[in-house]
């Protein structure tokens, strides 16, 4: 190898600066190589949005039969603001409920306000060979999108959220469950039997999870042999008041309970696996909770931290 | 080689590596198309052109994959483009000894191809998850997984190099390939 390129002298210079950049440090790496991608990737966006279109056209996410495209957006646009609003009114109201109940010292909680307006947009790229990673959105920083800024589908469903470093025309989704992102594999959430209409934030058995990769997550729940299962699959998961989020994320549907384990190193635990049930990838589009300007960021410690580094 | 031609062919390409090809998803294993074009520069076109053209392929396709560092997004230039080299270099030696023309060799070269590139891409990454503060782009799954995941990506990437192969043999006098003539 070294032999081919050594006669082509430009080509081996550029090789070795390959080689260099390969092994750099990631922190020099990740001012500029974002915005070079961005850059080179321009001519390519209309085409990826043109292509995703086709994939959720020949392989939609759901089975649902559509009459109309078109109808459909309208619809299940206002299907999820509308979901979105119940949830985030739902949250209001436990807000109010606590600062009645406590009187005193209720004005450190509120903060979950949740002042949202829901921007769908639509997923142009992902990783090449199907690996799971960040995927493309194609709204940024223009459209208001903030690093942090939660993404869903179906009106509750969590996706991820938003990486720093959001460009003008474009941004980086994160999915929830990826192994690879330390910053955000870890989920405070509760869980609620399937059936249960008292979804929330505050709801549930509390429960730390913890991402295996493949869209599922384990955590441990205490559990007591003589109360029964209080835990079952089929269960849903949701996120709690978890700091690491915007509030406009607490209460979304993180996933269910697919797997009840024993284990034998702690009898008075039980190890759950939730199954998102997601694959980003296929995600034709994805609707952005942007929140009103001047509402609580709280959520947005990690990333805003990494971005001022 | 016509530039004007490789630029768009590897513009579709990407385009259709980065969110088409996701249609032929099986499992978690969705193929490639970006190591068959590399192939078919391999087997036709002039080496020197052949080895630049893989590098920009490697490239672009680099700068497609989001890897994440303290939850801020970077591309790691390197793993798809010293693979690409490497697979070229791997595949070159042996364009004398095959008929390029036939589809299945497509196919089985790009199944090869796409190994070295993988055996690259993984150690490139491993050496980083040691760094601190980053991991492999794979996560928490082995380096044995990774390669298992990587290994049906190239073989299914080989079988739909097949058609794909077949095609671009087709659009040979587009290219303008000088010095070298497919078998």
């Amino acid at each position: 190898m070294i032999r081919s390129l050594q006669t082509d002298r430009p080509l081996l210079i550029a090789t070795l600066v390959i080689v260099l950049l390969s092994i750099a440090p990631t922190g020099w790496l990740v001012p500029w190589t974002a915005d070079l991608g961005s850059i080179l990737r321009l001519p390519l966006t209309p085409l990826g949005h043109a292509a995703s279109g086709v994939v959720a056209y020949v392989r939609p996410a759901t089975a649902e039969v559509v009459p109309s495209v078109s109808e459909l957006e309208r619809i299940l646009d206002e299907r999820d603001a509308f979901r979105g609003r119940w949830h985030s009114a739902r949250l209001q109201v436990e807000q109010l409920e606590k600062e009645l109940a406590q009187l005193q010292g209720a004005r450190e909680a509120i903060g979950v306000t949740a002042d949202w307006t829901p921007r769908s947009a639509v997923v142009v790229r992902h990783a090449p060979g199907g690996t799971p990673g960040p995927v493309q959105l194609n709204i940024g920083s223009r459209q208001g999108v903030r690093p942090g800024t939660v993404a869903v589908v179906d009106g509750d469903q969590l996706v991820g959220r938003i990486a720093a470093d959001v460009s003008a025309l474009s941004s980086t989704l994160i999915p929830i469950g990826l192994t690879a992102d330390p910053t955000g594999r870890e989920l405070l959430a509760r869980i609620t039997p399937a059936d249960d209409p008292n979804v929330g934030a505050d709801a549930g058995i509390p429960v730390r999870l913890t991402a295996v990769g493949r869209g599922r997550f384990e955590g441990l729940v205490a559990w007591d042999p003589r109360a029964g299962a209080q835990v079952l699959p089929g269960d849903q998961v949701r996120l709690a008041r978890d700091p690491a989020w915007q509030p406009t994320a607490w209460g979304m549907l993180v996933g269910t309970v697919v797997e009840i384990v024993t284990t034998d190193d702690n009898p008075l635990r039980k190890r759950i696996v939730v199954d998102t049930g997601l694959l980003p990838e296929r995600l034709p589009t994805v609707t952005l909770k942007l929140p009103a300007s001047g509402s609580d960021d709280s959520g947005l410690r990690t990333a805003v931290e990494g971005d001022d580094s | 080689m016509r530039i004007g031609v490789f630029v768009i062919c590897l513009l579709l390409v990407v385009v259709l590596d980065t969110s088409l090809m996701e249609v032929l998803r099986i499992g978690g294993t969705v193929p490639g198309l970006a190591g068959t074009l590399a192939v078919f520069l391999i087997l036709a076109a002039p080496r020197r052109n052949a080895l630049w053209a893989c590098l920009v392929t490697g490239l672009l396709l680099d700068l497609n994959v989001d890897a994440l560092w303290d939850g801020r997004p970077y591309h790691l230039i390197g793993p798809y483009t010293l693979g690409f080299l490497f697979g070229a270099n791997l595949i070159l030696p042996l364009r004398g000894m095959v008929f390029s023309r036939n589809p299945l060799t497509f196919g089985l070269l790009t199944a090869l191809f796409l190994l070295a590139v993988s055996i690259v891409y993984l150690a490139l990454w491993q050496i980083r998850g040691h760094y601190a503060g980053s991991t492999p782009i794979w996560g928490d799954a082995s380096a044995v997984q990774a390669f298992g995941s990587l290994l049906l990506w190239a073989l299914y990437s080989g079988a739909v190099a097949v058609p794909v192969g077949w095609l671009l043999v087709r659009t040979t006098p587009l290219w303008g390939f000088t010095g070298t003539t497919l078998r």
